[in-house]
């Protein structure tokens, strides 16, 4: 008896799932994220540092139907807390409007320099602004576990597991 | 409980241990006081540089470990870098890990929290104003290097550091050595970071100037309230740290010491320590006198 209420439940969940999913991906349903879809990345390779780590294959648009908002990754205004809007935009009438009516998700590289600059000394570096969008949540989530992985086990392929393919 | 109990102990023989090892220090130098080695004004350097270790970043990957260790052109470890079962108990720094990572279970935290440990490069070390040949200096650069030259082997900086952080070379019998994180200061004079703070894949350790650090730890603590408690260690503790932490958790918790005094500990010992050449210099003179006035009366009665 129990166990079929929680089945029926489950399978309301999946269903409601399974639609706002629907809604969010569809090309009727409005919304900025909708918009963006039309050129929304599928499957991106991370491969900067190819040489010692084959790239890391990245499911953004799975990706887009857990995170809940864009901005829990693309951080641009920080959840209103940005120091100011000069801070990433251009300071210039155009190139603002732009930047803005094109919802243009600007390259975590702008602001995530490759390496440590005496400039922003606490500008978290683009290697570390990535572990950090990734772990944050995986951490959490427990997918990952709590404790740390090898590299290899949570995202990049070891350098074996490439060769075997 | 117990664990408490043990480090008052160790704190009140610590201290015991530390008056005696400032008293012998300024017995070598007479009129030298020994607040003078540790430099006591740092105003002259504004540009002195720290680390901030943000303790809810950290993932415990010891990344750290791995790149201080060729970075430093250490033994290779006993167990590799990614093995995890090394957190199985609280590890200090060795004359072969200029840096570990312990793992904490703290209450108020659903993930283990991870603490890096190394030396904290204080802005007044009482290292250096424990060590009786001077060899500890606190750079302009910000990092406190230490001098085998010059040591002889007396480790009176590994009973005056409050953070346990100089270890001793016990491989090398003849040659004397204690042995801990230089900040990587031939890094830093050569414009780069050190090698810590480079490699860590998830930005926890953030180098810069210790002014400008203390900024941004302050501002992450007023953005994230609810990530951070509000203390920015190292600030003040035991006169200031060069190396800064920020914690989700009370830094207690995780064996930072908290009953660290406000000024650098040197001043402790430092009335003290500069009636030492009165005492030695002052007093047998007098007492001479004494003598010689008392002989005199002797010798005529």
């Amino acid at each position: 008896m129990k166990k079929k209420a929680v089945h029926a439940a489950a399978l309301v969940i999946a269903v409601l799932l399974a639609a706002s999913v629907a809604a969010v991906a569809g090309p009727s349903a409005p919304g900025p994220v909708a918009k963006a879809a039309g050129k929304m990345p599928g499957i991106l390779v991370l491969g900067a540092i190819a040489e010692r780590y084959p790239p890391v294959k990245f499911d953004h648009g799975k990706h887009v139907g857990m995170a809940g908002a864009c901005a829990e990754c693309h951080h641009q205004h920080d959840g209103g807390t940005a120091a100011s809007c000069a801070g990433c935009h251009k300071v210039d009438p155009e190139a603002f409007r732009k930047n803005v009516n094109l919802a243009k998700i600007r390259p975590c590289a702008e602001c995530h320099p490759p390496s440590w600059k005496a400039e922003r000394p606490g500008m978290p570096t683009l290697k570390a602004a990535y572990h950090r969008a990734c772990i944050r949540c995986h951490r959490d989530v427990g997918s990952v576990g709590k404790d740390p992985k090898g590299c290899a086990e949570m995202c990049h392929e070891s350098g074996a597991q490439a060769r075997a393919k | 409980m117990d664990r408490k109990g043990d480090g008052k102990m160790e704190l009140k023989r610590r201290d015991f241990l530390r008056v005696a090892a400032l008293a012998a220090g300024g017995a070598a130098f007479l009129g030298r006081p020994a607040d003078a080695l540790a430099s006591p004004d740092l105003s002259g350097w504004p540009d002195r540089a720290g680390m901030l270790t943000d303790l809810t970043e950290c993932v415990g990957c010891r990344t750290c470990e791995s790149a201080c260790n060729a970075a430093n052109g250490l033994p290779a470890p006993d167990v590799p870098f990614d093995e995890k079962s090394v957190f199985d108990r609280k590890r200090r720094p060795t004359a072969s890990a200029y840096t570990v990572v312990n793992r904490y279970e703290a209450k108020g935290s659903a993930n283990p929290v991870y603490r890096k440990v190394q030396c904290n490069h204080c802005e007044e070390p009482s290292c250096a104003a424990a060590c009786p040949v001077r060899a500890y200096t606190k750079t302009p650069e910000g990092p406190v290097l230490y001098d085998k030259d010059v040591c002889f082997g007396c480790r009176y900086c590994m009973v005056a550091c409050p953070f346990y952080a100089p270890a001793y070379d016990y491989e090398s019998a003849l040659e004397p050595r204690v042995v801990k994180c230089t900040m990587c200061h031939g890094r830093i004079r050569a414009g780069g970071i050190p090698a810590c703070a480079g490699s860590c894949p998830v930005g926890a350790i953030t180098f810069g100037k210790r002014k400008e650090l203390l900024k941004i730890a302050r501002d992450r603590i007023r953005r994230f309230p609810d990530r951070y408690v509000e203390q920015v260690y190292g600030e003040y503790e035991a006169g200031g740290t060069g190396w800064l932490y920020l914690s989700g958790v009370p830094f207690p918790q995780l064996d930072f010491p908290d009953n660290l005094p406000k000024k650098p500990i040197v001043e402790n010992t430092k009335g003290f320590l500069s009636a030492v050449p009165l005492v030695f210099t002052l007093w047998p003179a007098l007492l001479g006198l004494c003598y010689a006035a008392n002989g005199n009366k002797e010798e005529k009665g």
